[in-house]
């Protein structure tokens, strides 16, 4: 589960990245987060690893709290940033027992689950290559190894389908909805508003750091009144001058 | 050239190191580079100055009065020469913005002339500080006027252009005909190892200078008849026309200095639009070597390790696969003993292995000395030149905040940062300790000592580094190069570790002199001065460093 109480990211004292914050994504929900670029998605993501501290307000992931108890709450964690470009000069497989060795994976669980989410993703046979010869596509899929080794209850992930083929893509799409099944939590971003109907539960409408909506797409589209959320979506963002002025929609 | 401007204006703030936002840090940061030009620039251009006023007042008397000037700008000339190549040629062929710009509507010469300015602005501090030490030396040895300090500085910044521009044009033609060189790391490779031995043939030509008489050097050189030297005029016309133009004060000679860098900056130009297209189409990025393993093979050697061990083997892989890395950070531990050996050598009389090693049976207190001396000032220099430490951060690069979301310990991911660094230098100081210790039939609880000195040296400047890069690493960077090059945190690491060697030999020195202390007692209170300094760096890791890395967000 993750809790985000009433989080506020500043990044110069004046203006808010993140105004205010509060969302609670339970267990056996996947949540998908959309909002224009540069509205705040990935800033939020930053503060649920850890990676950046919020101004105020506080993060907890199952229970435990990232500022306080860093270490054990990051354990809980499988997370995937916005570049793969990471130590390529590792081979595959030295990267993905790196990172098993950083969460402790036991060596009997690590090699089952090298084994599955090699084969899952086509990458057996170049888990012996320097990463620097992998495509972009491949390194995604690395990342997504990486971050899934020590099978964290919580996934958070960012835009995590970019470069990924069809079949990855729908792997990692499966995946997701079976951890859900299994009782955990997925908190994604994405762009791609098909992907977020079809694997959200609920979804949260982020502009300029604060959240326009949060809940189901049942919800949304009674509000709205519309069935098609991509014009539910451009209707919540505002006019086509105000598009223009935050850099566009990216769909 | 409408291009030019706004192409050098981005290339500028690409390689610029952005100041911190923390005020705190920004002071900090200042009083580093305060030391750093104590500790280093300062020594290095007063020394330079000072040779070139000697030599100047000295050889005037019989006409020769530019060669001391001469030589240091030769000198740097060949050292831009040397150094500046694998610059330019990372500039223009291998930094990451070349495949957003070639498809834009940009002549490409007008694009090289932006890199290549780039690279001069950033690449040559050092060396326009050591040509203006020089000139100044030769200022105040030959009394000069007004004009030649004009002419003086016009030269002074200006100088390292010809030797950068000959890299360029070579590396046009280079790139555009060569196939094998087409990969990334291979040029790496090689252009570190021509960059090596060109070191030491250098090393060895100042070899051949001991034992020669200057003033009949100068004598050569008034007759024309010192090959070397017409060779370097040939090669370097620039520098003969820019010191003759401070000594006879001709605008002539000013007009032929400017004249030939506007002549080479034509052919660079031409050459650009030539050949630049063909050598940059068709290069590839680095591809990694890699065996045939099955799966099953591979997960053979699957297992649980600490998180100290895999974190040390990440930084270890990373530090010997990445070839620039493996060439600046690793290599260059290996090549001291070649520059200490060709200081040795250009004595006027040179130790040799029999004599130190008859001195040290002898229990010549001198010859222990300097060996206890220099076993701390190479080992705290040599970790502060291959900065291991001072780019640990910056090494992370735009995945640095991959140290903030691992469930591992600030302190423990630092260590495992500092043990390589460590390691790494301490392997090639301490090898050569037993080596040399071995041929000069030292005991082996002196070797044992040493070795410990040089490890606790080892760490004191490494911990060091780390400390300066997580105040403000530098994480935006276009190729593995600018992390060495564009990095401040190096540079300032370099001339802490040099000052804090000089006061630790000086100091140490001085004490024996004055006091008449015991070799034995001195090495005691150099060794309880380097554990007081490692403590306080390890403290102030713990308690500063740990929090700065914790609370850095510019990422």
């Amino acid at each position: 589960m993750i809790e985000i109480k009433s989080v506020t990211k500043s990044y110069n004292g004046t203006t808010n990245a993140v105004e205010n914050l509060n969302l609670t994504v339970e267990d056996g929900e996947i949540v998908g987060f959309i909002g224009h670029n540069g509205a705040g998605k990935t800033t939020i993501m930053k503060m649920l690893t850890g990676i950046l501290k919020p101004t105020s307000g506080e993060i907890f992931i199952n229970g435990l709290n990232i500022e306080t108890q860093g270490i054990r709450a990051k354990q809980e964690i499988g997370y995937i940033g916005d570049s793969p470009d990471m130590f390529l000069r590792l081979k595959g497989i030295e990267f993905i027992n790196f990172i098993a060795d950083i969460y402790q994976v036991p060596t009997k669980e690590r090699k089952e689950i090298i084994t599955k989410l090699s084969k899952d993703f086509g990458m057996e046979q170049v888990l012996d290559q320097q990463m620097i010869g992998y495509s972009h596509g491949m390194r995604q899929k690395m990342m997504v190894l990486a971050a899934l080794v020590h099978n964290p209850p919580v996934w958070i992930l960012d835009e995590p389908l970019i470069g990924l083929d069809p079949t990855s893509a729908y792997q990692l799409k499966s995946m997701m909805l079976k951890h859900k099944e299994a009782g955990n939590s997925v908190l994604f971003s994405t762009h791609v508003l098909e992907v977020a109907q079809k694997l959200c539960d609920k979804v949260v409408i982020i502009k300029k750091g604060k959240v326009i909506f949060y809940g189901t797409l049942e919800m949304l589209t009674e509000q709205y009144k519309k069935t098609d959320l991509e014009a539910i979506f451009l209707e919540m963002m505002g006019s086509d001058q105000e598009e223009e002025e935050n850099g566009g929609i990216a769909l | 050239m409408k291009h030019y401007l706004s192409l050098v204006k981005v290339f500028m703030k690409m390689v610029s190191m952005p100041t911190s936002k923390d005020k705190r840090r920004k002071y900090v940061y200042g009083f580093l580079g305060a030391i750093t030009v104590i500790g280093l620039l300062i020594p290095v251009t007063v020394g330079i100055g000072f040779v070139v006023y000697e030599m100047t007042k000295r050889l005037a008397e019989v006409g020769a009065g530019t060669l001391g000037i001469g030589l240091a700008l030769f000198f740097i000339c060949i050292f831009t020469l040397i150094f500046g190549f694998n610059v330019i040629l990372n500039e223009f062929y291998f930094s990451n913005d070349i495949e957003y710009i070639l498809p834009l509507p940009i002549r490409l010469n007008e694009l090289l002339a932006a890199k290549f300015t780039v690279a001069f602005l950033t690449e040559n501090t050092m060396q326009i500080l050591v040509v203006f030490g020089a000139i100044i030396g030769f200022f105040i040895g030959a009394k000069s006027s007004f004009i030649s300090v004009i002419y003086g500085i016009i030269g002074g910044i200006t100088l390292p252009i010809i030797p950068l521009l000959y890299c360029g044009i070579f590396s046009l033609i280079l790139m555009t005909g060569s196939r094998f060189l087409k990969d990334k790391d291979s040029i790496h490779k090689w252009t570190g190892v021509a960059v090596f031995i060109l070191v030491l043939i250098c090393i060895g030509s100042v070899g051949f200078l001991k034992g020669v008489d200057i003033f009949s050097f100068a004598e050569k050189l008034i007759e024309g008849r010192d090959k070397f030297f017409t060779v370097l005029k040939f090669v370097f016309p620039h520098v003969h026309f820019f010191i003759k133009a401070m000594e006879t004060e001709n605008l002539l000679y000013m007009l032929l200095y400017v004249g030939i860098h506007v002549i080479w900056f034509g052919i660079f130009l031409f050459l650009a639009g030539l050949l630049y297209e063909k050598g940059v189409m068709g290069l590839q990025g680095a591809s990694g070597r890699h065996r045939e393993r099955t799966l099953e093979v591979m997960l053979k050697a699957s297992v649980k390790r600490s998180q100290l061990f895999a974190y040390c083997k990440k930084e270890l892989l990373v530090l010997l696969r990445t070839p620039v890395f493996f060439m600046n950070c690793v290599m260059v531990n290996f090549i001291w003993p070649v520059f200490v050996i060709g200081m040795i050598q250009v004595q006027e009389n040179p130790l040799t292995i029999a004599r130190l090693r008859e001195l040290y049976a002898q229990n010549d207190l001198r010859v222990q000395l300097i060996m206890l001396l220099m076993v701390i000032g190479i080992s705290m220099i040599n970790a502060g030149i291959n900065s291991i430490g001072s780019n640990g951060f910056s090494r992370e690069g735009n995945h640095f905040a991959f140290i903030k979301y691992i469930p591992m310990d600030y302190f423990l991911q630092w260590n495992a940062k500092a043990v390589v660094g460590i390691a790494v230098t301490t392997v090639s100081m301490v090898g050569y300790f037993i080596i040399a210790g071995i041929i000069l039939r030292i005991s082996a609880l002196h070797i044992i000592f040493a070795s410990i000195l040089s490890i606790l040296s080892i760490s004191f400047v490494t911990y060091l580094g780390l400390l300066l890069d997580s105040m403000h690493p530098k994480l935006v960077w276009d190729d593995e190069m600018s992390v060495l090059r564009e990095n401040f945190n190096s540079f300032f690491s370099m001339g802490i570790a040099m000052l804090v060697a000089g006061v630790l030999c000086v100091g140490g020195y001085v004490l024996f002199c004055v006091t008449e202390i015991s070799v034995k007692a001195l090495g005691m209170l150099l060794l309880i001065a380097l554990i007081i300094l490692n403590l306080v760096v390890l403290i102030l890791t713990e308690k500063n460093g740990v929090k700065q890395l914790r609370e850095w967000e510019e990422i």
